[in-house]
């Protein structure tokens, strides 16, 4: 594969040198195998060449995370991927023996995600879209800030930076902030899909199934942080980390969901008993 | 001296008030509006509500430092549309998260703590002295209802007539047009069907209703079933 200009070739050094030399010894891969401290869930559909440039960020903010002691892993799940981003995905040279790439036909966002955080052995998941790219410090960070809070929280990128589609810049607010009030959340999503958290809040919680075309319901998201939210969940901010959202100008499953005028399904957070 | 009080508070709106947090303004703007309406008793209007009144100065984002080098960085080693300096020379809008929307919730928790029994029968009228109403009480034939009435009502409206205790009336109609988005209403009906899950849904002539319906009319018929018409038809 060539190189467009610009490109730093020290990541692809690093990939190619992860596939000879594993980072541990054969004895250490074989027994703690499951003993990771965090899993990075991705999932791909249709990204094509796109997919490639988020697997160099995943290797990038691993790569930091590792330098920092820290096991990961990562889930790569295909759900009805086309050859190309299945060619990209599961040829990428940065993999190693204990991530795994998984092919699905949910065709839904939401249950591509449950699964693969099934297949996780990470004590944290990080979840991450396949056209979307992290900080080098998301990984490092979030599992940082994870292990100072004894309360179940729920971590998200501070600054967001949109591109291509439309470009902006954003600022997420943590549910800790004195002017947070979750009742926002019946017309506004505070926070966007890139969420590190422990794993067994994604399985006490999973992501429901959103296809607006069908149901009008939608958000699977924003759905997911009402249920956490209700849940006493507590999201907070990792402070000093990006998202870098990729805004396509057509084909968005965000944009999708809004024309469909899709709702989020009937959440605990608004639930009678929660008056 | 209305005038220039008006003046006054606008002009320290735009210097002060935009710039502080939502959580902050509405405070004061709460404050505000209680002294208005003391000095004032009918030059303020009664949907005019603190969280109408919350601006946003919408002062552009500006990346830090630490952000411009990381940018850098995944520029050289993952995706060269995001060099930072090229980024910035596009000019970049600022996107922020509206957090200060709260009024849509405020006045749907406002209506759910009104509900006191479980319902079977969601029915939206537009108002309450509305003459259907009289003949909706005599059409009624199944328990747990809730009646909402989704506009202003021209009219006190005493709630003398005979109801059984399953039947619930809230008057929602001043809450809901006191919110500032029109999205936002039709969202907080929407939200109390889904959450209430009742077996049936009726809109009788209610325009709230019926644009709810017209808008989230596949998510609601995932949860109940919808009867919509301009006049009463129950049975």
């Amino acid at each position: 594969m060539s190189l467009p200009a610009g490109i730093d070739t020290s990541l692809f050094r690093w990939c190619s040198s992860r596939q000879r030399t594993p980072l541990c010894s054969p004895k250490e891969v074989m027994a703690p195998i499951n003993q990771m401290d965090a899993t990075v869930v991705v999932t791909f559909h249709r990204e094509g060449s796109l997919a490639h440039p988020t697997l160099l960020s995943l290797a990038r903010t691993t790569l930091a995370a590792e330098a920092a002691g820290y096991r990961v892993q990562w889930i790569l799940s295909l759900d009805r991927s086309d050859s190309e981003t299945r060619q990209i995905v599961t040829t990428f040279p940065g993999l190693r023996v204990q991530d795994r790439v998984v092919e699905v036909d949910f065709g839904d966002l939401g249950l591509s995600r449950n699964n693969a955080i099934g297949e996780a052995d990470g004590f944290f998941v990080g979840i991450c879209d396949g056209d979307d790219y992290v900080s080098t410090n998301w990984l490092r960070s979030c599992i940082d800030a994870a292990r100072s809070v004894p309360a179940p929280s729920i971590w998200h990128p501070e600054l967001i930076i949109l591109f291509e589609g439309w470009e902006a810049i954003s600022r997420q607010v943590g549910q800790d902030d004195p002017a947070f009030d979750h009742r926002c959340m019946l017309v506004v999503n505070p926070w966007n899909s890139c969420a590190f958290a422990p794993r067994s809040t994604f399985l006490e919680l999973p992501y429901v199934l959103a296809r607006p075309g069908e149901t009008g319901f939608g958000f699977e998201d924003w759905h997911w942080n009402c249920e956490t939210v209700a849940a006493g969940h507590v999201h907070r901010i990792a402070k000093g980390t990006m998202h870098f959202v990729r805004r396509k100008s057509a084909e968005s499953l965000n944009l999708a969901h809004v024309t469909a005028n899709a709702l989020i399904p009937p959440s605990r957070l608004f639930d009678p008993a929660a008056k | 001296m209305k005038g220039r009080l008006r003046q006054l508070y606008l002009g320290a709106d735009q210097l002060i008030f935009s710039r502080l947090t939502a959580h902050s303004q509405l405070r004061i703007k709460r404050l505000i509006l209680r002294v208005g309406r003391l000095l004032f008793p009918n030059a303020i209007s009664p949907l005019l509500t603190a969280e109408r009144m919350v601006t946003q100065h919408v002062k552009p984002l500006t990346l830090p430092a630490w952000a411009i080098e990381e940018m850098a960085q995944v520029a050289k080693a993952v995706d060269p549309q995001l060099e930072p300096q090229r980024f910035l020379s596009r000019r970049p809008q600022t996107h922020h998260i509206p957090q200060h929307r709260v009024n849509a919730g405020a006045v749907y928790f406002g209506i759910l703590s009104r509900i006191k029994h479980p319902v079977d029968v969601i029915v939206l009228v537009p108002t309450m002295g509305h003459d259907d109403l009289a003949e909706i009480q005599q059409a009624i034939s199944c328990a747990r209802t809730l009646i909402v009435s989704t506009d202003i009502s021209p009219l006190h409206f005493d709630f003398d007539l005979d109801f059984p205790d399953e039947i619930q009336l809230v008057d929602a109609g001043m809450s809901l047009n006191g919110i500032l988005e029109p999205a936002d209403a039709i969202a907080v009906l929407a939200r109390l069907v889904l959450q209430l899950k009742p077996n049936l849904l009726k809109v009788i002539n209610a325009g709230l209703g019926m644009e709810t319906v017209a808008r989230h009319g596949q998510a609601l018929a995932q949860v109940t079933r919808v009867l919509v018409s301009e006049r009463l038809s129950i049975s």
